[in-house]
């Protein structure tokens, strides 16, 4: 608690997240190796990197899905590193995931997915919780899908389900994992889109992980680039994308370009 | 095989034999409801972070995987009244036992379904803020209720035919009654064979139910 204080007190107000020398190994090998960084509220931060660099990993700790092995993080007035169950769930309430399978839960309808979290845990009647989910469906081009089960959608329309479920729960930030990178070509579109539209909607708080240049330079505040665990380059969308100082940036900048 | 067939006794006696399906029926229901009830919460208690709970999970599989029916059977209807002073029907005995058995077995099915599912949708769960409890209720138990059907079928079909072994203490089902007409009249062919076209005729029924449940499966995984 007085650390908590003693931060608040010397950090700007507006910090949302907030990394410090953060390590995280599974077993002998090393994924994060000492991040550090501030992300405001508000804020859109992209994320890049080769596979395999710990993008995932920075995402999944920042919820706690993953312990971190040493640092500090802290999400709104809450420290994540050696939270208590309850706290955790805390977080993860006012945080949306969106994962790069979507992973929605197949034995549930289109709606029953967006519904079940509302109602099971922030205790909202069946009538209501639904009302809010066809909401929700309509924003993301869902309506007519409502009472289709996961295996008959297309893997754009799961993704637009599952950002639907996410938002169910009015988080106050959002966490995209390669939302578009499992998906054909041609319907990530739809997806970014709805993206861009939470985004403008709701002012969120959101870090993307994407190697989707063009919506990240047209969301994005900030973006950043993680190799092999460290935060190579840091800088706003604009000088990022378009003046990278990092030869290490440039190359990677490159090659994803290249891939497309 | 000088053997005289004279299936006419049936006619006379196969109402009795059949009736004995009503109790082998009334014995298995309450055992497969409870084998499937306790198979369900010794599955949810294995994967549970409490150690002591994985641990009663892990040894009452073990020692009512390995017991033999028959043996759990006597030990239940004449060796616990004599330490327990509490003597049961042995209807009663027989649930018991067959309980037992069947979820130790049970629980071994729905772990393997509950391990079929990807780690993944515990994550997603955990995500939206699901409590533990929660994922395994509203997320990976409803997936691995389905995924484990045909193999939960299999256990009950288990349970149903040790009720067999109730003969030995006197549930009048099919067996014993065989057993007693065939003392009787000296046709164990007949009354035999009757047994074994009734008890195969109940499991093929119930089977035939179970698949029928399969059916309402209206998603599929992805
Ligand atoms: N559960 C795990 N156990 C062991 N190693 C893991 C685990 N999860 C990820 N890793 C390793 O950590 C590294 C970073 O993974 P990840 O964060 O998924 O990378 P990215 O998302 O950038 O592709 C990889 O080398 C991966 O093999
Ligand atoms: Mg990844």
């Amino acid at each position: 608690m007085a650390t908590n204080l003693m931060l608040a007190a010397t950090e700007p107000a507006d910090t949302y997240i907030r990394f410090r020398d953060v390590q995280k190994s599974y077993g002998a090998v090393s994924v994060l190796n000492g991040i550090s960084l501030d992300v405001a509220k508000g804020e859109v931060l992209v994320l890049c990197g080769p596979s395999g660099c710990g993008k995932s990993t920075l995402l999944r700790c920042i919820n706690g899905l993953e312990p971190i092995s040493s640092g500090t993080i802290s999400v709104g007035e809450h420290r994540v590193d050696g939270a208590s169950q309850d706290t955790l769930q805390k977080i993860r309430l006012s945080t949306g995931f969106v994962f790069q399978n979507f992973n929605l839960f197949p034995h549930m309808t289109a709606l029953e997915n967006i519904t079940i979290a509302p109602r099971k845990i922030l205790g909202l009647p069946q009538r209501e919780a639904a009302a809010e989910g066809m909401k929700l469906l309509e924003q993301v081009g869902m309506a007519e899908k409502a009472n289709v089960y996961p295996f008959q959608l297309s893997g754009g329309q799961r993704q637009r389900v599952a950002i639907a479920r996410a938002l169910a729960m009015k988080p106050s930030l959002m966490l995209f994992d390669e939302p578009t990178s499992a998906l054909d070509p041609e319907m990530r579109e739809e997806v970014l889109q709805v993206i861009r539209q939470v985004h403008h909607e709701h002012n969120m708080t959101m870090i993307v992980v994407t190697h989707e240049i063009g919506f990240a330079k047209s969301v994005a505040s900030r973006a950043m680039l993680l190799d092999a665990g460290r935060i190579v380059e840091e800088a706003s969308a604009r000088v990022f994308f378009e003046h990278p100082v990092e030869e290490r940036t440039r190359r990677f900048l490159r090659a994803i370009s290249n891939d497309l | 095989m000088d053997y005289k067939f004279q299936f006419g006794v049936l006619t006379d006696y196969g109402p009795y034999l059949a009736g004995g399906l009503w109790h082998a029926w009334w014995t298995s229901l309450p055992s497969i409801v409870l084998t499937t009830i306790l198979g369900v919460v010794l599955a949810a208690m294995s994967m549970s972070r409490k150690w002591i709970l994985r641990g009663f999970s892990l040894v009452f599989v073990d020692l009512f995987r390995t017991l033999p029916v028959v043996v759990l059977l006597i030990w239940i209807h004449y060796v616990m009244p004599i330490l327990t002073g509490i003597s049961l029907s042995p209807t009663m005995s027989s649930i018991i036992a067959l309980s037992l058995n069947g979820a130790a077995l049970a629980c071994e099915a729905f772990r393997g379904g509950l391990e079929a599912i990807p780690t993944t949708q515990a994550q997603a769960a955990q995500s939206l803020g699901f409590s533990r409890w929660q994922v395994m209720r509203y997320v990976t138990l409803p997936q691995a209720a389905f995924t484990t059907l045909p193999s939960l079928t299999n256990v009950h079909i288990t349970v149903i035919k040790n009720v067999t072994v109730t003969v030995l203490i006197a549930v009048p089902e099919v067996m014993f009654r065989a057993q007693e007409l065939t003392v009787q009249f000296f046709r164990p062919l007949e009354f035999y064979t009757g047994a074994a076209a009734l008890y195969v005729a109940l499991i093929w029924g119930y089977a035939l139910f179970m698949r029928s449940l399969e059916r309402l499966q209206k998603w599929q995984p992805i």
